[in-house]
């Protein structure tokens, strides 16, 4: 099994909270691993530590074999590492086509050409259309990401981290004010993506998270309370009692 | 005028230069309770703005307990007893959760205990600053802060949106108690079957239109319209 990140005994505490404990996590290659937990059980903290927003208080990060612990959010990106916000982190007065192109430029290097006309960029061009068509945003190229509804503007987000063309990508809530419908078919999106792109979400709407994840992991207060496949969690007592409750 | 709670009559409204409402009308009867669906993009949001006076209203009315406030500041509509739950949360990062709850606080039923009794985690947080909060954490500060307002109408903007399970549980059950004190609640949702579930009516817009009010029952039980109204596959929660 080849490992596509990895933590081993992470940790983060600010101060006397400690709001992720000895976390270690190996998510197999092409995986799609959710991770659930109560509000406020550190999940958002895990995914800053993964990415490198935060530094750890302890413990390691590793993208393949390589340990990537200290490395800064954007070595982590040209690494393959890719993240969505669970509030939108989007540049709001360019155009949906424009915030796509900056990311495309960004991850292939040509962002240091800054005089070079777009109109050139043909090759960019192509990949940005690519992923709005994906995400069937292709009908707003135009529109400026702030008069786009909340919905659509979380489309584009996740469109800027597959602009990144990662290995690894974390959603932080993704489907979070997207409606039902589409969220699926966001998820769907995501399910296709190829098979060597690994997937880590963290998401409260359940029907997503049984459908879409092979394998969850329960974090409470910031320790992992299990980890199994989805069969195993739905019927896990402990699970039911502090997260899901009697829908779950 | 209407002697609705809240009444909207032919508002057409947007931002800047851009129309998003057009011509919509629809009235919430005083304790009552009133879904706002439809698809993304379709004005949802921007119908509970032009309520709190945050949208440029270009004609019609916004008339809250018989009194015309399309011109009022969104302040003076607060203190009528307009209570807001934006769905980008917008709590205050600077001050402490009990600070959120206590800042705009009013005389009413629900108090920092209450709201604590229902959001057991805000107790807990109570000195904390809100920026220092999980996303869902905040999202129950946002609930909590609104309720504290003690008001007439309550606006939730997809309340349940990053809640565990087991709180969108509580604040369902929270809402079916506001209604029964006899608060009025106007409900954006993306979980369909929950709005349907929590309020008696149900209005649904498409592109900036009204193109359906009736009561939310006759939607419950006609999936094919209601699927054809807002092309959801609504949900089991």
């Amino acid at each position: 099994m080849t490992v596509a990140l990895r933590t081993s005994g992470l940790g983060k505490h600010f101060g006397g909270v400690r709001a992720v404990t000895d976390v270690s996590l190996a998510l197999p290659r092409g995986s799609r691993h959710a991770i659930i937990g109560p509000n406020g059980a550190g999940k958002t903290t895990l995914i800053n530590l993964l990415t490198g927003m935060l530094p750890p208080s302890e413990g390691e990060v590793y993208l393949g074999e390589h340990r990537v612990t200290r490395l800064r959010p954007d070595q982590r990106v040209k690494r393959g590492l890719a993240r969505t916000f669970q509030i939108n982190n989007l540049f709001p007065d360019l155009t949906v086509m424009q915030c796509m192109l900056l990311a495309v430029c960004e991850q292939r290097g040509a962002a240091i050409e800054p005089w070079r006309p777009i109109a050139r960029c043909s090759a960019e061009l192509t990949a940005a259309r690519d992923v709005l068509r994906l995400l069937r945003l292709d009908g707003a190229e135009d529109t400026i990401v702030r008069e786009l509804a909340y919905g659509d503007q979380r489309l584009v987000e996740i469109g800027l981290a597959l602009a990144c063309r990662p290995r690894v990508l974390l959603l932080d809530e993704p489907a979070a004010g997207v409606p039902k419908g589409e969220s699926q078919a966001l998820f769907r999106v995501i399910a296709d993506l190829p098979g060597d792109v690994t997937v880590l979400f963290v998401e409260h709407d359940m029907d997503i998270v049984f459908r879409f994840a092979q394998r969850i992991t329960v974090l409470v207060s910031g320790a992992i309370l299990t980890e199994g496949p989805p069969e195993q969690i739905a019927r896990d007592p402990m699970v039911k009692q502090v997260y899901l409750g009697d829908r779950g | 005028m209407s002697t609705a709670l809240l009444a909207i009559e032919h508002l057409t409204a947007g931002y800047g230069d851009a129309v998003i409402l057009e011509d919509v009308s629809f009235a919430l009867p005083r304790h009552g309770s009133l879904a706002l669906l439809g698809r993304n993009g379709a004005g949802k949001s921007t119908l509970i703005a032009s309520v709190m006076g945050l949208t440029r209203v270009r004609a019609g009315v916004v008339a809250f307990d018989t009194a015309d406030i399309t011109r009022w500041r969104p302040h003076r509509r607060a203190h009528a007893g307009l209570g807001w739950v934006p769905q980008e949360r917008e709590v205050f990062p600077s001050l402490s959760v009990t600070e959120n709850l206590t800042v705009i606080g009013r005389a009413g039923p629900w108090t920092v205990a209450r709201v604590q009794e229902l959001f057991p985690r805000l107790a807990e947080r109570a000195g904390n600053l809100a920026h220092q909060l999980s996303g869902g954490e905040q999202q129950m500060l946002a609930i909590a802060r609104a309720l504290m307002l003690n008001p007439a109408l309550l606006l939730l903007d997809e309340p349940f949106e990053g809640l565990a399970p087991l709180i969108v549980e509580e604040v369902e059950r929270a809402i079916g108690q506001m209604k029964r004190e006899g608060m009025a609640v106007l409900l954006v949702e993306q979980h369909v079957d929950a709005a349907l579930r929590l309020c008696d009516q149900t209005v649904v817009l498409e592109r900036g239109k009204l193109v359906h009010a009736g009561a939310s029952v006759q939607l419950r039980e006609d999936r094919a319209l209601l699927e054809s109204l807002v092309t959801l596959r609504a949900d089991a929660r």
